[in-house]
């Protein structure tokens, strides 16, 4: 219970991770696995940005002549968060994008409608 | 006794593929129930002609196999990544591996090497550039796939909608909401400024090239919405848009390219770190190149043109 | 002030790129086109000088990326291994476009054409990062650049087929980036490091002091099957075959050539050069790696055996390919690696050569993809079917073509690792057996005239027209699959230098 509430922040992230990837196999609905792959990468960035936390100290944005590194908390998460968050925004945009055209080509965005449709289109 | 018989059937299967006439293996024998779609050639063959239904039911049933399976992988997975977080250091210790020479080189020389007070855009813009002009390649990508999707051509896109298009348009014109016309006439100057601001201070303080950027494209977009597409037009068009993004690219590939040419071969380079050394410039060529991509999103998806 | 030479991979790089931002203002296709051949030309020429100056010296060095050396910034390392790859791969690009012209100007939208070219200027810009590059999260940036712009190769074709296989190529892509992101995050967390030399370093006392097994086999875990999803290894192919057999020819032959190999060649960096052989065996997650290396070469045959399409036959070909090399990985030894670059090689060289050959014999007989209506095609154009069988039998692994050499190394490989040895030289020569019965009918159907007078088909779709940029490409592959096979000495030395000096 201990160790649960230590790393309160990464079980959070896996129970995140989880809900993310089970919509992303389970959901029918093609824009339903866009957003369950959308949960997924913020429980990753969540998980990132706590490794970067350290109690007590402060955003690393260095104030005038107190470049000192035991007062700010770790940047490297930020950044790699930071890209993290603009690959998942351009991936959602390209996959809703496709979700789109997939719509106007099928009229459907079920999964299961769309394979019938698609066999039915190929016969 | 059959030996010969059997043999003789092998080989008439066998020719008869090479022929194209059916398949050497039927499906079923080898995977029951296995592919979703299987190639479109293969139904001239006599047992593939099935009926409509029993596709339903063997799509059902693979469906819940697939449910399933998926199941089980989901626990599993969960299951392994919480026994591995548990085995992690703790949260927000000070001691912890992460904290360790590197970040505190990024917290302590970052202003004197790259001239940013502000250690994380230090630290992707200039000791971590490269990631940071990949990412921006990400992100011009992105909308060049969604160009490449819904820009309107021929192919997905029908005379019947360009003309519903037609309609909509000349409809929102004429009556253009003017709670929302007032409030974004109101709005927008100081949504630019802040993009602007945030922009060009993302090596003192939070912002920077990211978030500075999609203020802008957000404050474009809001443009559009409130005033219709037309007179965006007027000074931001297709062609004005192009130019911006590409520039935006460029002037980082070059100013990085430079950085990294002199830094790789231990050249003097010419780059002043007092006004925020390479932060700036790129700061304000990856705004561009953001607040264009968030811009082109919202275009492509509302009206399939710029 | 360093070499000049020893800019070169960053030139290659950065030229890609620019040349692929630029290229999105261009308003034609065509020129668009030979700018893209000019740049995989000049990448090729400068891999090759690269490459001679690296075996000349027997050297390997680092490159920072700006001023900061690891562990405090970006930083790519280059080796005659990495500088074999670039080249082949630049080569093999260039080869492809040429080969696939016909198809590529004819499938894809003129206004669109550029965003095309655009994309694959960009796909080798991923390729030769991934090749190069010392730094993990460097490598999920152009990971995530390559499955985007290989996403749009795919659909470039436009059609419902062709989106249907492009989602479930991004959906399972995405599967895969999240779990090797999630890997990075972990093993960022137990050793603070993204360079790979410090890395190594870190993993190595990690394992030495037995702190934190448990997160660094998962880590290894997920890094392998996040990459493994991405290359097709066995289990999580299914996305493949759609993917690889509805896109036009150019694209099914830079994908199922180049891109694969990628993610594969980034898996094998890490392997080497951070978690290492021996830790990979302890781990036993190199067992896993074998394991579904041999099922995908068994697999894979399989189900090429049942297609009609021959670009899907292709595809599944691809999978046991993949199989193959994942197979040497699991050997866990040098020279199971050795070969598996020796084959990644070779099947880079052939896979896009039997697309292009496919592509161009399915364009003779009347627009067909299934091998019953492209009895006889290659009488159409004898070029074409040369390639074909040429490919075939390189695939199959007969002597004189690249896939026996790269066969008889694995078979080599696999006598030096006493416990699976057994079970993996009978895994490749069923596979041969296997990879013969799909290949063989293939390569008979297409010079075999139908039945009923040859005249009337010709009558039917007339002479079809000369390709000649089709011609020069299939004649380069052939030469290169032959060169892979009979002159295959320079290939192995730069293969070897390359793992010692990784």
């Amino acid at each position: 219970m201990r160790a649960l509430l230590e790393n309160r922040f990464a079980v959070t992230a896996v129970i995140l991770f989880g809900i993310g990837l089970a919509n992303m196999l389970l959901q029918k609905n093609l824009i339903k696995k866009i957003v369950g792959f959308n949960i997924m990468d913020s429980a990753v960035f969540l998980l990132l940005a706590s490794r970067g936390f350290v109690e007590g100290r402060v955003a690393p944005i260095v104030a005038e002549g107190m470049a000192d590194a035991s007062l700010y908390i770790n940047p490297i998460p930020s950044g790699l968060v930071l890209t993290g968050i603009v690959v998942s925004v351009s991936i959602s945009a390209f996959s809703l994008a496709l979700v789109q055209r997939i719509y106007h080509a099928y009229g459907t965005i079920e999964l299961d409608e769309l394979v019938m449709r698609v066999k039915k289109e190929a016969d | 006794m059959n030996k010969p018989d059997e043999k003789k059937s092998r080989w008439t299967r066998f020719s008869a593929w090479v022929n194209g006439k059916s398949v050497i293996i039927p499906e079923e024998d080898l995977f029951p129930g296995g592919d979703l779609r299987p190639a479109p050639g293969k139904k001239c063959g006599r047992e593939f002609c099935r009926s409509a239904e029993r596709e339903g039911e063997r799509l059902y049933s693979f469906l819940s196999g697939y449910t399933f399976a998926a199941v089980v992988v989901g626990v599993i997975v969960i299951g392994i990544l919480m026994a591995t977080v548990m085995a992690l250091p703790r949260f927000g210790q000070p001691d912890n591996p992460t904290n360790n020479e590197v970040s505190q080189r990024y917290l302590e020389k970052g202003e004197e090497e790259t001239g940013a007070p502000n250690a994380v855009s230090g630290m992707i813009l200039n000791y971590r550039g490269f990631d940071t002009f990949g990412e921006s390649c990400v992100l011009f990508l992105a909308v060049s796939c969604v160009f490449m999707l819904l820009l309107r051509d021929e192919k997905n896109t029908h005379p019947k909608d360009l003309a519903q298009i037609a309609r909509e348009e000349a409809a929102d014109d004429s009556s253009r909401d003017v709670i929302l016309q007032q409030v974004s006439s109101m709005i927008i100057p100081f949504i630019f400024l802040f993009g602007i601001y945030t922009l060009l201070n993302g090596h003192l303080s939070p912002g920077g090239g990211f978030s500075g950027g999609s203020m802008l494209g957000g404050g474009l977009i809001l443009y559009v919405a409130a005033y219709g597409s037309r007179k965006i037009q007027r000074f931001f068009n297709g062609k004005v848009y192009n130019i911006a993004r590409v520039c935006g690219l460029m002037l980082y590939a070059i100013l990085f390219g430079y950085y990294i040419f002199t830094g790789a071969n231990g050249l003097p380079n010419h780059i002043p770190l007092s006004i925020g050394g390479l932060i700036l410039p790129i700061d304000v060529a990856v705004g561009l190149v953001v607040a264009c991509t968030m811009y082109g999103f919202y275009a492509m998806f509302t009206k399939g043109e710029l | 002030m360093r070499p000049f030479v020893e800019n070169f991979p960053f030139f290659c790089i950065f030229l890609a790129m620019a040349v692929g931002i630029l290229l999105s203002v261009s308003k034609d296709g065509r020129k668009a086109y030979w700018i893209s051949l000019a740049v995989t030309a000049v990448v090729a020429v400068l891999s090759a000088i690269l490459l001679g100056y690296l075996m000349e010296n027997d050297l390997s060095y680092t490159y920072a990326m700006g001023k900061f050396p690891a562990p405090f910034g970006n930083e790519l390392k280059v080796g005659p291994l990495q500088a074999l790859l670039s080249l082949t791969f630049s080569a093999v690009m260039g080869l492809s476009l040429l080969g696939g012209q016909t198809d590529l100007f004819a499938d894809v939208l003129p206004a669109k054409q550029n965003l095309y070219f655009v994309m694959s200027n960009l796909i080798l810009a991923s390729l030769l990062a991934l090749t190069y590059t010392n730094d993990l999260f460097t490598g999920y940036v152009f990971i995530e650049i390559s499955t985007i712009a290989a996403c749009a190769l795919v659909m470039a074709k436009d059609t419902g087929a062709n989106m249907m296989a492009t989602i479930r190529y991004l959906f399972m892509s995405l599967l895969g980036s999240g779990l090797f992101l999630i890997g990075v995050a972990l093993l960022y967390s137990i050793t603070g490091h993204l360079l790979m030399p410090n890395l190594h370093d870190s993993v190595a006392k990690l394992v030495e002091s037995g702190q934190y097994q448990l997160p660094l086999t998962v880590i290894i875990g997920l890094i392998t099957v996040g990459l493994g999803i991405k290359s097709a290894m066995f289990p999580f192919h299914m996305w493949l075959p759609d993917a690889h057999g509805s896109a036009t020819t150019a694209s099914s032959a830079i994908l199922s050539g180049l891109v694969l190999k990628g993610y594969i060649v980034l898996m094998m960096t890490l392997f080497v050069r951070v978690f290492t052989l021996n830790t990979l065996i302890e781990s036993g997650i190199i067992n896993v790696v074998l394991l579904f290396g041999l099922l995908g070469m068994v697999f894979g045959s399989l189900r090429a055996i049942q297609q009609t399409h021959i670009k899907r036959m292709l595809a599944y070909s691809s999978v046991a390919q993949v199989g193959y090399i994942f197979m040497g990985f699991g050997l866990g030894t040098e020279a199971g690696i050795a070969a598996s670059c020796l084959h990644i090689l070779v099947h880079a060289c052939t896979k896009p050569m039997l697309f292009c050959c496919a592509g161009r014999l399915g364009a003779v007989s009347g627009h067909h993809k299934n091998l019953a209506n492209m009895r006889g095609s290659a009488h159409k154009d004898v070029v074409a079917g040369i390639g074909f069988m040429v490919g075939a039998l390189s695939m199959i692994g007969i002597p004189l073509f690249g896939g026996f050499v790269s066969k008889l190394y694995f078979a080599n490989a696999s006598l030096l690792n006493s416990q699976a040895m057994a079970i993996t030289l009978l895994v490749i020569a069923v596979s041969t057996v296997l990879n013969a019965l799909y290949y063989i009918p293939a390569v008979l159907a297409i010079w075999s005239r139908p039945e009923g007078s040859s005249e009337h088909s010709c009558q039917a779709h007339g002479k079809p027209e000369r390709d000649v940029a089709f011609t020069v490409s299939a004649v380069c592959f052939i030469l290169l699959v032959f060169a892979l096979g009979v002159f295959y000495q320079p290939a192995i030395q730069a293969i070897e230098a390359g793992l010692r000096l990784m």
